[in-house]
């Protein structure tokens, strides 16, 4: 599980997130998977089940959505955008 | 004894005071020069009247030394710490403004030599502390050119050196109304987004003047020419509009400028590059709601800013409004 940094602000414009890190004062526009994956993870759902829509909402295979899911989450981590939990 | 003079940023009057007369006579001296504009009876906006009293003497123990857990910002000589009820801006190191967060004031202690340096003086010590209270009454600055016609407004956003205030000035003479060149304020006034400003000077530099009959003498100065409105063929000037659209200037060599479909999340992203600074986390959910609300009911395009300068002002009636 995963948990958004409260030092985070964001909207939703168009169908893109923006995202603004208050700590460092970086911005970030999010695609529509990435925009999925945040929400999901803002909803505190639970890896596996996002990572089944993401195979059936984005028609990719499993080890496709697993790579993309993991190498998304480890970006938001390194920029201090989420953590676990 | 308190001394004190007031002067004008934009549309806010703002009250100087001091214990210290020396104080008052450098800034009355900027204001001789014409650098800080003395208040006069033109339109100010009278809901929010900022006082920023100095003092002379030593800055209190409290306030000298910041606790570096609480700074949120740095940028150039200025770095911001943001706490419970203030926001404290150290300047160059040696001067420090007290900004409180519940009522328009600011108190501060500025260096000696801070007060014979009138750049640092007006943009610093008093124009930065006055954003911040505004800021804190709901009032947020936008970096950006504004034209207005009909009411309706266009914001022109760009970096510095990326055209804004000759291609607002450009419009500006022929059948848009003149706002500003360089900042616009944005606010929510009773559910609805609102925009003004003090169109009250701009700043070309040479090159731009050269483009305009009249401003031959600013071609020979260094930097950019501050030309007051008086002195321009500006027919026109509005000081509030409604947001009609955002366009996002980029010099191009190409004959012919084009107005081309911008989408809204990337305008979006650059008007918060422009427009949000990361000074104090307070607020900062009001300004971003408003700058998404401006860009949602905003028409967003690109400019590519070619050599037919001349066509310009019919590119952008025909181009962002019905024609009538």
């Amino acid at each position: 599980m995963f948990k958004i940094s409260d030092k985070v602000v964001f909207r939703k414009v168009e169908n893109k997130i923006v995202l603004i890190n208050l700590e460092n004062g970086y911005y970030y526009s999010l695609n529509k998977m990435g925009g999925f994956i945040f929400n999901s993870i803002r909803d505190g759902r639970h890896t596996s089940n996002i990572l089944n829509d993401i195979k059936r909402d984005f028609d990719v295979s499993e080890s496709k959505a697993e790579d993309d899911f993991n190498s998304f989450i480890e970006e938001l981590k390194e920029e201090a955008i989420l953590y676990s939990v | 004894m308190q001394f004190h003079t007031d002067i004008r940023i934009n549309r806010f009057s703002v009250r100087v005071e001091s214990d210290d007369e020396r104080i008052i006579k450098s800034l009355s001296k900027w204001i001789d020069y014409g650098i800080l504009k003395v208040h006069r009876d033109k339109v100010i906006d009278k809901r929010i009247f900022p006082k920023i009293r100095f003092h002379s003497g030593s800055i209190p123990e409290e306030l000298a030394e910041p606790d570096s857990a609480h700074l949120t910002a740095s940028f150039e000589d200025i770095d911001f710490y943001s706490y419970e009820d203030y926001t404290l801006l150290v300047i160059g190191g040696s001067s420090i403004i007290k900004v409180e967060k519940e009522s328009p004031s600011a108190t501060g202690y500025v260096s000696r030599l801070h007060l014979e340096s009138p750049w640092i003086l007006c943009h610093r010590i008093v124009y930065l502390p006055v954003l911040e209270i505004l800021r804190n009454e709901g009032v947020y600055y936008i970096h950006a050119g504004c034209v207005t016609k009909g009411g309706k407004s266009v914001l022109l956003c760009g970096g510095s050196g990326g055209g804004k205030s000759t291609l607002t000035y450009a419009l500006s003479l022929s059948g848009f109304s003149y706002m500003s060149d360089d900042a616009v304020f944005i606010e929510n006034n009773g559910g609805s987004i609102e925009l003004f400003s003090f169109p009250e000077r701009l700043k070309l530099s040479a090159r731009s003047c050269s483009f305009f009959p009249g401003f031959e003498k600013y071609t020979d100065i260094a930097g950019k020419a501050e030309i007051p409105v008086e002195e321009t063929e500006i027919e026109s000037i509005a000081v509030r509009g409604n947001p009609h659209a955002l366009v996002f200037p980029e010099i191009s060599n190409a004959p012919e400028s084009r107005l081309l479909d911008f989408s809204k999340d990337e305008a979006f992203l650059r008007l918060i590059r422009q427009s949000i600074s990361l000074t104090c986390n307070d607020g900062i959910e009001e300004h971003l709601d408003l700058l998404k609300g401006l860009t949602e009911k905003s028409l967003c395009r690109r400019l590519e800013f070619g050599r037919d300068f001349s066509r310009l002002p019919g590119l952008f009636s025909d181009g962002l409004f019905e024609r009538s």
